[in-house]
């Protein structure tokens, strides 16, 4: 498997409430991240509030800069080369509402400055149809269609300058739940005969399950687990993961009262505990975990599965 | 106040917790009347949950805040609300504020801005108590004290004095459930209360209010367009679609064997870990909204069952089993 | 608190600071001498007094060594000498800050509570007829130009209705209090409906925003009845943007104070300051304008601190 994107070491801090007098605190948005994407992969990052799965697929993306580390797309440093696409979760503020459909399908094209104004037009219409809408999509304005096929159209802009790796985050969680699988559906297939490589954003881990090849768990900024999409959900080793695949909402169980193995509440980014930023919450936690952050090793026993804990299973 | 109506007595009325019956809500604007609930009737009893499943236009939101008494103005209402054996529809706007928050309360999905952020926390939950018992500000305090225990916030004594903005999600909207259970209603009605939270945090929550309902009998109105969320707390389940009730059963039947084409059609389109696919089934089409008195069964252009008599003639809803209710026109009785 | 409060004083000080050096070369501007214009009116000048001044304040010495000595006379008490009435400057000035203040204090008040009135009263119903009435008069009142509503006022009440005399300036000390307020009435009136113009519709563009909140809803499913949600939730909220522009704008209400003091012959500040100019009265002059910016600034950082008291999430900062 060719490696097409490697994250390494990277950070993303910021500076907050910094001002003439003060000198602000520093949020680590991602913490010391180092992770692989190859072709034709997709790669899952999963996790919650202050989590920085966001800040990451961003900074992929091409959105934000690095602090510390660097990421490389086929070795060489991230440029505007539309190599790499992203679609967002809300369909609703993503498409200029001010702009026809068709322009703004063809808009990558035309900032790269590929090709002359008929034949992105035409790309964009091949695009439009490629992604289910209708051939008078292009004529139309954004506010005209529904949020699954806004999402669709947010798609093709994506794929339109042909990409090789697409950002996703959490692109289906302002749509309905019937329309979900059909612009999940539609993701795949897209995936399948393009050749794409994914990173997809997401909270879900249920659609996780569903369409992921590997999948990083991150907590405050770091990972603290990487898997084999079963071996993450068949055997997880970090407690985080563990309770993570416990609280999700499943179909047809209806929980007791004494359920959740999870108390607490997620810290600050502002305020990260120390040692391992899991461990006020942690059933497992110790003296050590307090005041040692542990290093993503291999769990014991399972190849290819990482996870940052020193009692990992 | 010689409208309140008492609750507390041990052995207090059989009546169900709420009943709804004919439900219809009507919206008028610029001369098109759109119908958000068309003539929907269900019940649930005291201590039990109903989870109130649908995707967006299928009138759940409308539906709780017509229990509630807070429909928005544009909107007009028909059909008979009993909480507790009180019939309410057509009830005064006074007869309502002593209803709200007292038998019956609502918990929202947004615990930042459901909370006024210039008044602390304390201070908000007190509020209800002063209003419906008539309680002395600092005793009201105490109490509220104490509730905010009971939802699980750790220093309940200090963080009665914080401003919302100080507390996290969770924590605000366990605030809010304080703030809903104070008076003991009969009734919570709870819209998307977890929606906004992160996975691990809607757990917790989703056990509180399992530990409270155990606690205090409360029936509960659980909405959420999530039914995998909603099936983790639901003793009984009602599927709504543009509008109507297309099936109701207990969450048990519910999932082992739905009837409705919709509620399959939902069940099967949610990726399972459990039930891996290569391709999820899909359900065509999107929600459509409805002109008022439009007849024909509302899912009919979505659905791969439905033919010509589906589409001209109103399933009504029917009794499969013992307590499985379903309409349509292609379940076979 | 302590902090963000600290630094805007800080701040406010910096400004009259910058501003006061700002005024003291406008005036400088006036032609002659300043050191005559200083002296001019003072009964006990000397030979000695003038080379001393002049060494202090003479036209050869830097603009900025004569400002620092002024200041430092201000602060020690000294504020001079009028050059028009031979007086010292707290003399003219002092009655007169007595009856614009009298004026302004009156205004605000009551023009704050009317408008918070008929601004919430408007923003229940948005559109409805109470609405229309209020939004209309809101209209109307600032459309009005001051002197013209002084105008119609004199005409309507003091001429042909005979209820309120016309003139201040015939305010005797020797008069009972309720006379000498009723001197008062419709200039305070003509300030007020001004005022209140601009304020209403800031109270009914807030309310109607903060009672669409969510909280809002929260406190309706609480079972709070309409008048304690306006009182105890909306209010508050709907106020604070309110505030800070309603102080604000009490320092212009300086301004528009002269206006009203000239039709009905108040002899406040701004006839104060504007008959000082026009003499070339240097130290009225000066005192007066510094200090009306000294209450616009004062205003201003009030309107800071109710800021940060009012709405909690900015003083915890």
């Amino acid at each position: 498997m060719t490696a097409l994107l490697e994250i390494d070491a990277m950070s993303v801090h910021f500076q907050v409430g910094s001002g003439m007098l003060r000198r602000g605190k520093t949020l680590k948005a991602v913490d010391n991240v180092t992770l692989q994407i190859n072709e034709n992969e997709t790669v899952a990052l999963v996790g919650e509030s202050g989590s920085g799965k966001t800040t990451l697929g961003r900074v992929v993306a091409g959105l934000g800069s690095t602090t510390a580390g660097s990421v490389r797309f086929r070795g060489a440093p991230l440029e505007a080369s539309g190599k790499i696409q992203m679609i967002f979760q809300d369909p609703f503020s993503a498409l200029d509402p001010r702009m026809l459909v068709g322009d703004v399908v063809a808009e990558p094209l035309r900032l790269l400055g590929r090709g002359k104004a008929r034949d992105r037009r035409d790309r964009a219409r091949e695009m439009l149809d490629q992604v289910r809408l209708p051939k008078d999509a292009a004529e139309r304005f954004p506010h005209e269609f529904s949020g699954g096929q806004r999402q669709r159209i947010a798609i093709a802009r994506a794929l339109v300058a042909d990409p090789e790796l697409i950002v996703a985050d959490e692109p289906l969680s302002a749509l309905d739940v019937s329309i979900q699988s059909q612009v999940l559906n539609l993701l795949m297939d897209l995936k399948e005969s393009r050749q794409l490589a994914l990173l997809f954003i997401s909270h879900d881990l249920a659609v996780v399950h569903h369409l992921a090849d590997r999948v990083a768990v991150l907590y405050l900024g770091r990972i603290v687990e990487v898997a084999s999409r079963d071996g993450l959900f068949k055997n997880p080793s970090h407690p985080y993961t563990q309770a993570l695949l416990q609280a999700a909402p499943k179909i047809g169980m209806r929980r007791s009262s004494q359920t959740t193995m999870l108390r607490g509440e997620i810290p600050s980014p502002l305020n990260p505990p120390p040692g391992c930023s899991f461990h006020p919450r942690c059933p497992k936690a110790r003296d050590i975990c307090r005041q040692v952050a542990p290093a993503l090793e291999s769990a014991p026993g399972r190849t290819g599965q990482l996870a940052a804990c020193h009692f990992k299973d | 106040m010689t409208e309140q109506i008492e609750l507390t007595q041990p052995n207090s009325s059989t009546a169900k917790a709420l009943e709804v019956t004919g439900l219809t809500v009507i919206a008028r604007r610029d001369g098109t009347t759109t119908e958000i609930v068309s003539d929907i009737s269900y019940a649930i009893d005291r201590g039990r949950t109903l989870g109130v499943v649908g995707e967006s236009g299928c009138g759940k939101t409308v539906t709780s805040l017509s229990v509630m008494g807070l429909l928005p103005a544009n909107l007009s209402s028909a059909g008979s609300i009993k909480i507790a054996g009180h019939e309410m529809a057509g009830a005064s706007e006074r007869t309502w504020e002593n209803t709200r928050g007292n038998q019956v309360a609502m918990v929202f999905q947004e615990p930042m801005s459901a909370l006024n952020p210039v008044m602390k926390i304390g201070t908000q939950v007190a509020e209800v108590i002063v209003r419906h018992r008539g309680t002395s500000p600092r005793i009201a305090h105490k109490e509220a004290i104490e509730l905010l225990a009971a939802v699980g916030i750790p220093s309940p004594e200090v963080r009665a004095n914080d401003y919302p903005h100080q507390l996290s999600g969770g924590m605000r909207q366990r605030a809010m459930i304080a703030i809903a259970l104070a008076c003991q209603p009969v009734l919570l009605v709870a819209d998307e209360p977890t929606t906004a939270l992160d996975v691990t945090i809607q757990a917790q929550i989703l056990d509180l209010m399992v530990e409270l309902q155990d606690r205090t009998g409360t029936a509960i109105q659980f909405i959420s367009h999530n039914l995998a969320v909603v099936s983790q707390i639901a003793h009984d389940i009602m599927v709504m679609y543009a509008g109507r009730v297309v099936e109701k059963a207990t969450a048990q039947e519910m999932f082992s064997a739905p009837l409705h084409p919709y509620t399959r059609g939902l069940i099967e389109t949610l990726p399972d870990p459990d039930r891996p696919v290569k391709r999820l089934p899909v359900i065509p089409g999107a929600v459509q909204s409805m002109a008022a008195g439009a007849a024909g069964c509302r899912f009919a252009k979505r659905c791969s069952l439905a033919d010509g008599h589906c589409a001209q003639v109103t399933p009504a809803l029917e009794l499969h089993g013992s307590d499985h209710w379903v309409a349509c026109h292609k379940v076979p009785a | 608190m302590g902090r963000y409060s600290l630094r805007r004083i800080a701040e406010a000080a910096l400004v009259a600071l910058i501003m006061s050096f700002l005024l003291y070369n406008l005036i400088s501007l006036l032609p002659g001498d300043p050191v005559d214009l200083m002296l001019e009116g003072n009964p006990s000048v000397t030979p000695e007094l003038v080379a001393q001044m002049r060494a202090l304040y003479g036209d050869n010495q830097p603009l900025v060594q004569r400002y620092w000595h002024w200041l430092g006379n201000l602060a020690s008490g000294d504020l001079g000498y009028s050059s028009s009435q031979f007086k010292p400057v707290m003399e003219v000035l002092g009655p007169a800050l007595l009856q614009t203040s009298k004026l302004m204090i009156w205004t605000f008040v009551i023009s704050i509570l009317t408008s918070i009135v008929l601004g919430s009263l408007a923003a229940f119903k948005p559109g409805g007829w109470i609405d229309n009435v209020i939004s209309f008069f809101a209209f109307a009142c600032v459309s009005s130009p001051a002197y013209w509503v002084a105008l119609l006022f004199l005409i309507v009440f003091s001429v042909k209705l005979q209820w309120f005399p016309a003139t201040a300036t015939a305010i005797d000390p020797d008069m009972g209090l309720l006379k000498q307020m009723s001197y008062f009435v419709l200039p305070i009136l003509t300030l007020t409906l001004f005022s209140v113009g601009q304020y209403v519709r800031y109270v009914r563009a807030s309310m109607i925003e903060t009672l669409a909140s969510d909280y809002i809803r929260t406190a309706r499913a609480k079972g709070l009845s309409r008048i304690t949600i306006v009182r105890r939730h909306a209010l508050r909220n709907a106020l604070v943007p309110v505030v800070t522009l309603m102080a604000l704008s009490f320092g212009s209400l300086m301004s528009g104070a002269l206006v009203v003091e000239t039709m009905f012959g108040v002899q406040g500040m701004g006839k104060a300051i504007y008959d000082a100019v026009m003499m070339k009265d240097f130290n009225v002059a000066m005192i007066g304008m510094l200090f009306a910016t000294l209450v616009t600034l004062f205003a201003s950082l009030v309107a800071d601190l109710a800021y940060g008291w009012l709405d909690p999430r900015i003083s915890l900062k």
